[in-house]
């Protein structure tokens, strides 16, 4: 009997065996694990680097998308109708399934989701890199979030990596999504951790810095004063910009011709915020494929236009000037100011420099000339280049600052800001300044570098002055006359209480039940 | 563990003990005979203890052997008898007999961790008995479950020698693999084909959610248990010999050499001059009929068997050579198989029991299934102006140039096979598809399961039960240099591979059965875990020679079958390996059921099984699933209204079900974890000292992952009827279900834009599987004739009933050749339906295909509500596809009638299924390919211009090849069995110490009527392939002679 003791007591043991969980838990082989990875230095930088790649990845999409909608550039191309997407955009006749926006709001989504990554994995205590990828995310996840606000509105707030029950979030709200912003720029400024230039000629630093994060935030205030519709933020973002002005890290660049400011020869000058890298390595020149600098070249591609090597690339014409930009120039600062022939070139201009026209093309006789890219910069047909995407530069955040000066009740302050950049555009300097001024000033300024669409929302301008766009676009004949032809469209230009903001991509809105359409569309 | 749960567990076990001790010494063997009132022994009658799952069946020679408390009453029943009582107060060998009238049935079925009594049983379980496994030619279990049983479906890609079909239980259930659960002697066993069909006593299919919900997560497409066979009798020798002549049945109509040349003249595609420069005017090969031939198939199986009071033994050795009808030895099964199985009953308390299989296999085949030429469909499509051979006298120029040039023509004594010059695609002569290359795999598996039983008392059953699988396997082939064509067929190098790994599994299962009686109550309850372990790890390699613009590395050192070896590779050759990793997955199960029934009238049952998965499957958090199950019978013959009809209907039954079960269909491989990946490199601007540029890698997930995976889940609701009429002498069961899987696994989601990244597998599908089915079973003897009939019936309705949004098309299956997808797991269709363009006719004037083509209707918005009909086009667009059909059938049906007189027997085995579609992808339209007559007899030409089949040369055929005009009704009916066999009178056997003999002569798989025009409408693809014929391996017919000898 003894031995059915023992086996029963044996069997009733192991019926109720101990927790096996643990044999459960089979690692997986040859692969790195989400779960553990982020804790090497080494780790954390190759996660911040996606960043920086998303970044760069944005310039096509974005830029394109900004300029259309100004009343700065008509969409171009070889012909009407060579870019539907861009077409429709240069009309304000897109919609929900339009290419570069839709692309524009995944390249922010993607930003925000590996900033999501960082936040939620890495912990800012774990040592000085992982602080300073923290201070990064959220910097990068606050700039999205003011470029998403700025354009569509109302986004969803994605502030985690979203597991699939969330999937479907609905829209933020305006006070919600503003202080994400400031928050996330907030700790990136006061996170001690963020890299700053070392003297007003450093042009190492390819990191974010705490000054472009103070840039960023500044810019923001300026935004809210208005959205939120509480002026105290002029005052906020007049101190916030204050200390970059203020850092003497910054100068507007005189080193050469204005025009060539931009040049990869000039990459990452004094008056940089912010660029993305671009680097002619010709062991990786799959890197560079970015067709940026293809679309925005003069129309040459099929032998439209012959253009000596001395005056630019060519490409396929997109980002066509209007006369409207060229006439702003003409009534602010007369038909020849420095700035104007530095910023864009007219017909009669490049043709004594030698450029010849073999055909009709979609052109208003108006050619950008700051920002071109050059022959050294671009390989195989433009469609790679090596210079790198600036995001932001010195003479913004002075008209952002005077703009906030002016409103918070320092015209004193607003009207240096504004004679430094009329100094370097070798312009007089005025004895004071109106929002009109600073208005006009930012938009010769910084034409063509992707501010001017935003501003015009914020100023309540773009109704007036877009309520005509989409109706002509231009030909030009090989001598030069140009006519302006009929788009054909019923229905163009800026609508009022549609317009405001673009569209929520189909793709979002065809998945994300929770989200709402912006109205009109 | 900690000490005071120890202590405690301890002192339970200490106090159950003392009271077991004392009951368990009484307990008694009674051991004997059961005949029938002709005094004749019966077989497989039920010998149960009354009120408990204790219980056994008589052998074949009505033995049977029963150990039981002292005092307990057994209970004797079979179909067509009266249940006998008999009350156990000691050891003793007595003979019971049977007396036909049928107030009761009492047989029991094996269910989940136990046995239950047939009338107690509350959910829906099919029975497949040795009776219907025996004798047939089939060679593994699975094929036994086709036709004999309603629910389950059979799918089948190949009937090649060694093949087995895929079995479908209630239908698709799932986007994934729906393979049911099949539990051999309580192992759960990866594959069943290594098991000898003889060796099965019974297969029970269980088919409603409550009675398959024990076993939890992998029991969403239902369990198959089998129960082999244990010794009965005081030894006993058995051998059967069963002998197969086999050959193509059904074949396909393909054009001859005049109708070839006539079709293709007319298409352009050969000039009449070819007809007189490439064709010797009299050459017109019969394809099918030269690359199949008659062949044999044999089966062997020695059993010896015996058991008594204390135990029992069977061992059995079985051999089965299958040579397969593709002419030639490339398509061969070899199997040899043992079983031991074993119990001895060491103590009055203790039990030990054993089963054990081992299995050597040895497979090569030939190449089918593919629309991109194997040797299967090369004999449909090579033309019949090309001989099967050349001699060296007769072989035309351009073959002596080819060898002049020293390319490597094949072929075999009769001379070197034919290479056409009209077909040049990839699809070549079929003896060259056979003979280019050469593989064959190997390789042995141990299975088995040992437990020991403990019954303390009588009321309780401790079982400790452990399952092994040792299985070890390896591949090797090469691939010759050889020469055919100059587009897309010829190699001048050798490549060899090879392959071995091997799979380790056991699960140790504990789990205590309990029962009690009170007044007119039985309960009972079972409680148990289970914790299983698979090991898997193989490795690989493979050489290849090149050929680099004509400079040839050959890749082996020497052009001899001796040196075709990985180590024999030239030092150039181009080397692979893989392999080397083990892997682990395991399970951890508690599970649980308790009963209750009243007055044998009322049954209440529940069970609870919950699972946890390894990290492999499913993240930590989503780990556990739980699986709970309720049903009830109501046996409401037994009540007393119904006492007026109990004559006419003797039984009647009434049940309902509902259970829940998981699927582990598309989990494993950590598909919801999120790996980091190379995202690309940012450079930092910096310039290193030699030049070259600073980088930094960028490091992220590649998919979202997903922590919210969990089991695909069936619920299943289930009402069934049981009736006995007669006298028991008509039996009829009929269940009605509705099926529900949700939470399927789904890969390719579209997540929304702000999730930022790309989806990890995701649940999101639903499919909704309903249907009825019915068994009729007929048994009557008159006289000395005796003879029963069995039918079944189903239905099955399939739907997919929701699957993400962001997969509007559905998820797409298979295609054929490069002319798109024609299979699609889509919301509101069935599992993998055909899609393509709708077949309106042929345009009158140009032989072109016609299509219907649709218009989009919008709405105010400008929105898409749908689509009308808007007409006949020969250019459709994709957005002209449409629902063609679904390979799944609507109904099946099996029919088997049985007769005997005297010593002779008569078995007739007929199944069939309708309802389903097939899509006949035998054709192409990318070379001068022989094509079936279906498509050619009818065509369009100047002078027929009423045709039903588009020209041979309409510029959008290949768009007719993925349209219903190739889509045909799939149904058939198939007469599987016709065998007569004779018995010799026992009287004269045992002058010659022979107990038994019987002799039979079959053809089994002989008749077909069907209206599909391929080879086999029932082998005609699995999952996403269903429904799509691209020339697969066909049943054989085959004539059958066998004996049954028992010593």
């Amino acid at each position: 009997m003894k031995t059915k003791y023992i086996l029963i007591a044996f069997l009733t043991a192991v019926l109720a065996f101990s927790s096996c969980n643990k044999l459960l838990d089979i690692p997986r082989k040859a692969v790195i694990d989400n779960n553990t990875y982020y804790k090497t230095d080494e780790e954390v930088e190759s996660a911040v680097v996606a960043m920086y790649l998303d970044v760069r990845g944005w310039y096509y999409n974005v830029m394109l998308v900004k300029h259309c909608l100004t009343d700065d550039y008509f969409s171009g191309g070889a012909a009407h109708g060579d870019n539907v997407d861009m077409d429709a955009l240069g009309e304000f006749a897109f919609n929900s399934e339009t290419g570069q926006i839709q692309s524009s709001f995944e390249g922010y989504y993607k930003l925000i989701y590996h900033a999501n990554v960082i936040l939620g994995n890495i912990d800012p205590e774990q040592s000085k890199a992982a602080a300073r990828a923290v201070a990064e995310a959220h910097l990068f996840r606050g700039w999205a979030y003011f470029e998403l606000i700025t354009l569509w509105g109302n986004p969803p707030i994605v502030d985690h990596e979203l597991t699939p029950s969330e999937y479907q979030q609905p829209n933020g709200s305006t006070e919600d999504l503003w202080k994400l912003v400031e928050d996330d720029l907030t700790y990136a400024v006061n996170s001690g951790v963020l890299v700053s230039k070392t003297s007003l000629n450093d042009n190492t630093v390819w990191r974010v810095t705490k000054e472009y994060g103070q840039a960023l935030l500044g810019k923001a205030y300026l935004w809210m004063a208005w959205e939120l519709k509480d002026n105290s933020y002029y005052q906020k973002s007049a101190d916030m910009l204050k200390n970059v002005i203020n850092s003497e890290l910054y100068d507007l660049w005189t080193a050469g011709p204005y025009g060539d400011m931009r040049h990869m020869a000039y990459a990452q000058n004094c008056e940089s915020l912010f660029e993305s890298i671009r680097i002619n390595d010709l062991d990786n020149q799959g890197d560079n494929f970015d067709f940026y600098s293809a679309m925005v070249g003069y129309r040459s591609s099929g032998s439209e236009m012959t253009i000596p090597e001395t005056v630019a690339a060519g490409g396929w014409g997109f980002k066509v000037p209007t006369e409207d930009l060229l006439n702003a120039f003409v009534a602010y600062e007369g038909a020849d100011s420095y700035r104007r022939k530095e910023t864009i070139k007219t017909y009669d201009e490049l043709k004594a420099m030698g450029v010849v026209w073999n055909t009709l093309t979609l052109s208003t006789g108006i050619y950008t000339w700051k920002g071109r890219y050059m022959p050294d910069e671009v390989g195989f047909m433009s469609m790679l280049n090596w210079k790198n995407p600036l995001w932001m530069r010195f003479a913004e955040v002075l008209l952002l600052g005077a703009e906030a000066n002016l409103q918070a009740g320092h015209p004193d302050i607003a009207l240096q800001y504004v004679n430094r950049v009329r100094t370097r555009a070798q312009l007089p300097a005025l004895n004071g300044v109106t929002l009109d001024i600073i208005k006009t000033e930012k938009r010769l300024e910084l034409c063509g570098e992707g501010v001017r669409y935003q501003d015009l929302l914020r100023w309540g301008d773009a109704a007036t002055l877009l309520k005509n766009k989409g109706d002509v676009y231009p030909t030009m004949e090989p001598n030069g006359t140009v006519k302006y032809v009929s788009t054909g469209r019923s229905v163009y230009g800026f609508k009022v209480g549609k317009h405001e903001h673009l569209p929520y991509p189909f793709t979002e809105t065809s998945l994300n039940k929770a989200i709402k359409q912006n109205p009109g569309y | 563990m900690r000490k005071s749960l120890l202590m405690k567990m301890t002192t339970i076990a200490l106090s159950l003990l003392v009271g077991w001790s004392l009951a368990a010494q009484q307990r008694v063997t009674i051991s004997g005979v059961v005949t029938d009132d002709q005094n004749e022994p019966m077989i497989a009658a039920g010998v149960v203890q009354k009120g408990t799952t204790n219980g056994t069946i008589t052998d074949l020679d009505g033995n049977f052997t029963l150990t039981v408390p002292a005092g307990s009453v057994i209970e004797f029943s079979s179909v067509g008898y009266v249940t006998q009582e008999y009350v156990a107060t000691k050891t003793e060998t007595i003979t019971i007999k049977m007396l036909t009238d049928t107030q009761m049935i009492e047989e029991t079925v094996v269910v989940g961790y136990g046995v239950q009594k047939k009338s107690d049983v509350t959910g829906a379980i099919s029975q497949v008995k040795s009776e219907d496994i025996q004798n047939r030619t089939i060679t593994s279990p699975e094929q036994a479950l086709g036709g004999k049983t309603a629910g389950v479906q059979a799918f089948a890609s190949s009937a090649a020698p060694g093949s087995t079909p895929a079995i479908r239980i209630r239908g698709i259930s799932s986007n994934n693999d729906a393979n049911p659960l099949y539990v051999v002697d309580g192992r759960i066993a990866s594959s069943i084909a290594g098991i000898d069909p003889n060796d099965i006593e019974s297969m029970e299919v269980l088919k409603d959610g409550a009675s398959a919900a024990i076993y939890g997560a992998q029991a969403g497409n239902g369990v198959v248990l089998i129960t082999t066979r244990r010794g009965k009798g005081d030894g006993k020798i058995s051998y059967s010999f069963q002998l197969s002549s086999q050959r193509l049945g059904m074949t396909p109509q393909v054009m001859n050499s005049e109708e070839f040349l006539q079709y293709y003249l007319e298409k352009g595609s050969i000039s009449i001059n070819d007809v007189y420069t490439k064709w010797d005017q009299k050459t017109n090969t019969d394809w099918l009929k030269e690359s199949y031939e008659n062949s044999i198939m044999h089966h062997h199986n020695l059993t010896f068997s015996a058991g008594n009071d204390r135990g029992n033994l069977y061992i059995s050795g079985s051999y089965l050579d299958n040579n397969g009808m593709f002419k030639g030895d490339a398509d061969v099964y070899q199997r040899i198989t043992g079983m031991v199985n074993g119990s001895w009953k060491f103590k009055s308390w203790l039990e030990v029991q054993t089963n054990n299989q081992v299995e050597y296999y040895k497979s090569r085949n030939v190449s089918e299934g593919s629309d991109y030429g194997s040797a299967v469909l090369a004999a449909l499509q090579l033309d019949p102006m090309t001989p099967v051979y050349y001699t060296e006298e007769n072989l035309p120029d351009f073959m002596r140039q080819y060898i002049a040039e020293g390319k490597v023509l094949l072929g075999n004594e009769n001379g070197y096979y034919g290479i056409s010059q009209f077909n040049l695609s990839e699809n070549v002569h079929p003896f060259v598809q056979r003979d280019r290359s050469y593989s064959v795999s190997k390789g042995f598996n141990i299975n088995g399961s040992t437990a020991i039983n403990l019954r303390p008392i009588p009321e309780l059953t401790i079982t400790s039960r452990l399952g092994y699988r040792f299985n070890s396997y390896d591949s090797y082939g090469y691939n010759h240099d050889y020469y055919y064509n100059e587009g897309y067929a010829k190699q001048y190098y050798m490549s060899v591979n090879a392959t071995s790994g091997n799979n380790i599994y056991y699960q140790w299962e504990n789990f205590v059965n309990w029962m009690h009686q009170f007044g007119k109550h039985n309960v009972s309850a079972m409680a148990g875990v289970s914790y299983s372990q698979n090991r898997s790890y193989s490795t690989s390699a493979g050489i290849s020679g090149s050929d680099t613009g004509g400079v040839i590395d050959f890749g082996i050192k020497r052009d001899d079958p001796l040196f075709y070896y990985i180590s024999q590779a030239t030092p150039t050759a181009t080397k692979s390996a893989g392999g080397g990793q083990e892997n682990y997955s395991r399970k951890y199960s508690y599970f649980g059921r308790i009963g209750w029934s009243y007055l044998n009238r009322y049954n209440v049952q529940a069970t609870f099984r919950a699972d946890a998965a390894d990290l492999s499957v499913l993240p930590k958090p989503m780990r556990w699933g739980y699986f709970p199950s309720v049903s009830a019978g109501w046996t409401f013959s037994e009540e007393n209204f119904f006492s007026g009809i109990k004559n006419a209907v003797n039984f009647a039954k009434l049940r309902v079900s509902w259970g829940q079960n998981g699927s582990i269909a598309g989990l494993g491989n950590y598909s919801y974890s999120n790996d980091i990946v190379s995202l690309g490199q940012y450079p930092t601007g910096v310039q290193n000292s030699d030049g070259s540029w600073q980088y930094i890698i960028a490091y992220g997930p590649s998919v979202a992952g997903n922590q919210e995976l969990k089991w695909e889940t069936s619920e299943q609701f289930n009402v069934g009827v049981d009736l006995r009429f007669l006298r028991d002498r008509l039996s009829v069961t009929f269940d009605w279900f509705d099926k529900m899987t949700k939470d399927l696994i789904v890969t390719g989601v579209t997540t929304s834009t702000i999730v930022g990244v790309g989806a990890s597998p995701m649940n999101a599908g639903n499919i909704d599987n309903q249907g009825i089915e019915l068994e009729v079973r007929w048994k009557d003897q008159v006289g000395d004739f005796f003879y029963s009939i069995a039918g079944n019936f189903s239905t099955l309705r399939n739907r997919v009933t929701y699957l993400h949004p962001s997969l509007k098309d559905g998820l797409p299956g298979t295609g054929v050749r490069n002319y798109g997808t024609i299979t699609r797991f889509e919301k509101g269709y069935p599992a993998w339906h055909l899609y393509g363009y709708e077949y309106a006719g042929v345009e009158t004037t140009t032989g072109e295909a016609l299509f219907n083509h649709y218009e989009p209707v919008t709405d105010e918005a400008g929105t898409v509500t749908g689509y009308e009909l808007a007409g006949t086009t020969t250019d459709p667009a994709d957005s002209d596809k449409r629902h063609l059909g679904s390979g799944i059938p609507t109904m099946n049906y099996g029919l088997t009638f049985n007769a005997g007189w005297k010593g002779i027997d008569f078995l007739l085995f007929v199944s069939g299924a309708s309802g389903h579609q097939i899509m006949n992808a035998l054709n192409n339209i990318d070379y001068t390919s022989n094509r079936l007559t279906v498509l050619t007899k009818d065509r369009w030409t100047p002078e027929h211009t009423n045709a039903t089949v588009p020209a041979a040369g309409a510029a959008n055929f290949a768009k007719y090849l993925t349209s219903n005009g190739v889509v045909y009704d799939g149904s058939y009916m198939k007469i599987k069995q016709i065998q007569l066999g004779y018995s010799f009178p026992k009287n004269l056997l045992r002058k010659i110490l022979i107990d038994q003999l019987r002799l039979y002569v079959s053809l089994d798989d002989w008749f077909t009527f069907t209206k599909y025009p391929g080879f086999d409408p029932e082998i005609v693809g699995v999952g996403a392939n269903m429904g799509v014929d691209k020339g697969n391996y066909p049943t054989s017919r085959k004539m059958v002679f066998g004996v049954n000898i028992t010593f």
